[in-house]
């Protein structure tokens, strides 16, 4: 299993592209932007759903924000 | 401009921290009343008797604050499950956790100090009310910040 340090996510340059702000896309997908923030600076590993939706949203693959490091 | 979801957080952390702090201060001379009993002079007996009072009616307004703040998120489906999503949970389950393994070492340290002195009851079951409590809301708005 992966540990949360072996998880990289391109979240914030993600959203940043579509200027998003951190608030706006935990508007759309429904949790606090904390969540947001900690997920981006890889505080809080999110679940699958979250990821889904997160990509969703984003209009990319979850393997396009997240991705294990090598 | 703040969001209502990120208002309605921050209000939660604040009233949460006020219902910490003031139900610290309600119970804290009122399990010093309890320990020191008789040895106590009546002015110091009144100045803990009314510091508890005055925290005990803070303590009620922050109570109030927080049920009607979970009313109020309630009745608005977005804020509700934004301001219980997967990691305000998961802080909630380590919150509880946390004030389990400090209730477990709070009492393995009352069951040790019995064998050197005698400890009221009501000590020892407010003071575990109090380390429960407290460790629970300390955990979680340790743990909620960014």
């Amino acid at each position: 299993m992966a540990d949360r340090e072996e998880l990289s996510n391109r979240l914030k340059v993600l959203r940043a592209e579509r200027d998003l702000t951190q608030e706006e896309l935990a508007r759309r997908v429904r949790v606090t932007r904390k969540t947001i923030n900690t997920v981006e600076r890889g505080v809080f590993v999110p679940s699958t759903v979250l990821a889904l939706k997160l990509a969703r949203e984003l209009g990319v693959s979850v393997e396009e924000i997240f991705h294990l490091e090598d | 401009m703040e969001g209502r979801i990120e208002l309605l957080d921050r209000t939660r952390r604040r009233t949460l921290l006020g219902f910490l702090v003031a139900f610290v201060a309600w119970q804290a001379p009122t399990i010093a009343q309890e320990a020191l009993g008789a040895a106590v002079s009546a002015p110091v007996e009144g100045g803990l008797t009314i510091l508890a009072a005055v925290a005990g009616v803070v303590w009620l307004f922050y109570a109030i604050r927080l049920i009607l703040l979970r009313r109020e998120v309630a009745r608005d489906s977005e804020a509700a499950a934004a301001l219980d999503d997967e990691r305000v949970r998961q802080v909630r389950a380590k919150s509880l956790a946390c004030a389990f393994w400090s209730l477990v070492v709070y009492l393995a340290a009352i069951r040790l100090a019995t064998f050197a002195t005698a400890i009221p009851a009501g000590v020892a079951a407010l003071g575990g009310l109090l380390v429960a409590a407290a460790a629970a809301i300390a955990a979680f708005l340790v743990l909620d910040r960014e």
